[in-house]
């Protein structure tokens, strides 16, 4: 009898009328590495939440058919009690913390099962050297970085000792280093521990190497797949068009922004140091490095939000300490990395012209532009619902008109492509690039090597405040290959490094 | 400027207990109240000020300080000046100039009181870690769901605290013209301000929710806590001594001894 046992499974949402899964017969051996993949909106947190025990906590949840861990059908066990059998990391381990130290956070489940105090100690010390983090015991979770965060969420349910660990989306919001050291915790532990693992994710690149079964989730059903069919395009690289690297597309060579030795300090750290970066028009630069490199406080100085400590941020031919940040707005489109914290209007209409209307150059032809964009952008059946009610990839689309539709000459965007399918992630990587084409100019926080090689001129490369690097993308590729930063090559390249 | 907020450190008062330092904070308020001397309450409101700056030598650097301050010293000033009961201390020939014992002792009585509480409430915050004093009202029956709201509320300040001012950069970025103290739509702003962040807070609940009884929370009426830190010889010695101290004040203010 194997551990998990989907049978004749479905369930639909509280207020929907199509199901979010539909069918879904599904084994799992003890100790089986899953991958459960898919499209955005597929269906795959749904799944890795049924198996949880967490859809059918509401009075009268639609769902048919059975859930079986060890026998025991989970969608009649209460989340206190399912947990013995199915654990659940969420997709940010922010969201998962109630407290404030490692320490607290690993004790926590085991006082809730009335552990004695004296045995908790030894517990902790056990699973944060699964987890291979004993030397962040005494840390408070504020001062972790993303993926010694993810660890930590990871320990905290490993404590438990449940039979199968679900991982929705551990990566997603980790540099390629930190989700390289994730997916290696995650596989050994499952050597160690014989624990069956099973991950929700879109980055499947680094888990081939891991051996994982594959399953792919398309419109609620699931299908098995072998590692032939997941190397294929369709879901790991789904034919990525190769663009070589071209001069910037405009004859304009003023620069839009120059950044000369900037220094920027936050709460008496140095975070962005020597900082020399000039923009142009129709570049489109990616802005990479490892998690806590600097990228966002980068873009936000641009913008204004941090006084510099030395060094002189010229933004549009102007000093911008001079400048107040709704100045900056005609000329800059700024995209937040949360969808939700940028959302302001009732309607997906408003939300589009938001920004326009502010700057009270909504006329006709940016109306009939927003309606085109939205249509392109599969919002247009939408105009009138609340921006709230849109899945996360529509919110992102959503945010990328708001900020381009009065026509920045620049955008700046933070981690637009987070949790996104590699087919979307390609749809919104041409519209920035089309728009590029026309003379604006993008720089965007991205960890995605393959679609920064398709599709970006030149790659800027942030270490520790610093800029290491600043290249035309095919020969930023080999140099940091040179570095040694593997983990953020393209495909092509970790394959054949002197390509 | 710092955060009025806990500051690791290692001195006598931040190793004490938690409960200990929380029933001083409530007992020498009552005491700032029973006390009616304005010397004495001088002497209290000094001997809190210099344990303060030995827990912060850069305590005016602590947000909130300055305007303490000034308060504290605007209103003795204020009972100098228009408190004209007593005999004359001082005359400079100017009516309102005229300082008096009343208005002395009132300014100082009043602005003491001020202070010491004040200040009582600055070394509480400054060197109790509020995780271990949730922990602490746990331990000594706080049932554990409300104590667990104190702890959750703490993990989740400084975020939406955070989200707050990315919110309002958003607005920024979008063309919302705060920085230009456009006043005018100030209520849509703030409802297009506070949408955004109430369906964060709202989002962030619901996850934490399942975060918690995913890890069995509220399964059983009882629970057990790793951190089993109470009372030590140090709590006993501290609480004897303030015992003394503040018993010694009320004998003096109330005239059992002179």
């Amino acid at each position: 009898m194997s551990l998990i046992e989907i049978e004749n499974f479905s369930y639909t949402y509280p207020g929907e009328t199509q199901p979010a899964l539909r069918n879904i017969n599904l084994a799992i051996n003890s100790g089986a590495f899953v991958v459960i993949t898919g499209k955005s909106g597929s269906g795959k947190s749904t799944l890795g939440k049924a198996l949880a025990g967490f859809l059918f906590q509401d009075e009268m949840p639609n769902y048919n058919g059975k859930i079986l861990v060890k026998g025991v059908d989970m969608t009649h066990l209460p989340v206190q009690e399912a947990c013995e059998y199915a654990a659940y990391v969420q997709q940010n381990p922010e969201d998962q913390f109630c407290t404030l130290s490692v320490m607290d956070e690993i004790a926590f489940g085991l006082e809730n099962f009335g552990m004695d105090p004296e045995l908790i100690e030894g517990r902790i010390d056990l699973v944060l050297e699964i987890v291979q983090g004993k030397d962040l015991k005494k840390r408070d979770l504020a001062s972790l970085s993303g993926g010694e965060k993810q660890k930590i969420a990871i320990a905290s349910l490993l404590a438990l000792e449940p039979d199968v660990l679900i991982l929705d989306e551990p990566t997603s919001n980790l540099d390629p280093i930190a989700t390289k050291h994730v997916f290696k915790t995650l596989y050994q532990i499952r050597k160690k521990r014989n624990l069956t693992v099973i991950i929700i994710e879109h980055k499947l690149s680094q888990l081939i190497p891991l051996e994982p079964e594959y399953y792919e989730l398309e419109k609620g059903e699931l299908v098995p797949r072998e590692v032939v069919d997941v190397a294929q395009p369709s879901i790991l690289q789904p034919t990525i068009k190769q663009e070589s690297y071209s001069e910037p597309k405009t004859q304009i060579t003023e620069d839009l922004i120059d950044l000369s030795k900037v220094t920027v300090d936050l709460d008496g750290n140095r975070i962005l140091d020597q900082i020399d970066l000039k923009i142009k028009p129709g570049e489109f630069i990616a802005l990479m490095g490892p998690n806590g490199s600097g990228k966002s406080t980068l873009l936000e100085t641009v913008m204004g939000f941090h006084p510099l400590q030395s060094g002189l941020c010229t933004v549009f031919n102007k000093p911008q300490a001079n400048r107040f940040t709704s100045a900056l707005v005609r000329d800059i489109g700024y995209i937040f990395q949360n969808p939700d914290h940028q959302l302001f209007t009732q309607s997906v209409w408003d939300e589009s012209t938001f920004t326009s209307s502010n700057l009270a150059v909504l006329d006709d032809e940016k109306k009939a532009q927003a309606k085109k964009w939205l249509d392109q952008m599969g919002l247009g059946a939408r105009l009138d619902d609340h921006p709230q009610r849109l899945s996360y990839g529509e919110k992102r689309r959503l945010n990328l008109i708001s900020a381009m539709l009065h026509s920045p000459k620049l955008l700046l965007i933070d981690e637009l492509l987070i949790g996104q399918d590699l087919n979307n992630a390609q749809q919104w990587m041409r519209f920035l690039n089309d728009y590029t084409k026309q003379g604006g100019a993008v720089l965007l926080v991205n960890h995605h090597p393959d679609l920064t090689q398709s599709y970006c001129d030149r790659i800027v490369f942030l270490e520790q405040g610093y800029i290491i690097l600043d290249l035309p993308t095919s020969s930023a590729f080999q140099d940091l290959a040179v570095l040694g930063y593997d983990t953020f090559l393209p495909s092509g390249i970790k394959e054949n490094p002197n390509a | 400027m710092r955060k009025l907020s806990y500051q690791e450190g290692e001195t006598i008062i931040h190793c004490l207990y938690p409960l200990t330092k929380l029933c001083w904070l409530i007992l020498g308020t009552i005491f700032a109240f029973l006390l009616t001397n304005g010397y004495l309450l001088l002497i209290v409101s000094s001997v809190l000020l210099i344990v303060l700056l030995l827990i912060n030598h850069a305590i005016w650097k602590i947000r909130g300080f300055r305007l303490v301050a000034a308060t504290g010293l605007i209103l003795f000033v204020l009972y100098l000046i228009f408190e004209k009961s007593g005999s004359t201390l001082i005359n400079f020939d100017i009516p309102l100039l005229r300082i008096t014992s009343g208005g002395l002792n009132t300014g100082l009585r009043f602005s003491g009181r001020f202070f010491s509480i004040v200040f009582l409430s600055y070394i509480f915050i400054l060197t109790t870690d509020p995780n271990h004093l949730a922990y602490s009202l746990m331990r000594i029956g706080l049932p554990y769901r409300y104590g667990f709201m104190l702890v959750t509320a703490l993990r989740l300040a400084p975020i939406l605290e955070n989200e707050a001012q990315t919110i309002y950069r958003a607005q920024l970025v979008r063309g919302v013209q705060y920085d230009k103290k456009n006043f005018k739509k100030l209520f849509l702003l703030m409802q297009q301000f506070l949408t955004p962040l109430l369906i964060s807070a709202l989002q962030r609940a619901d996850k934490l929710v399942f975060s918690m009884e995913g890890r069995g929370f509220g399964r059983y009426k009882e629970r057990t806590f790793r951190c089993q830190t109470s009372l030590t010889s140090l709590d006993m010695i501290v609480s004897v001594s303030l015992s003394i101290f503040f018993g010694m004040l009320i004998l003096i203010n109330y005239g059992v001894i002179s």
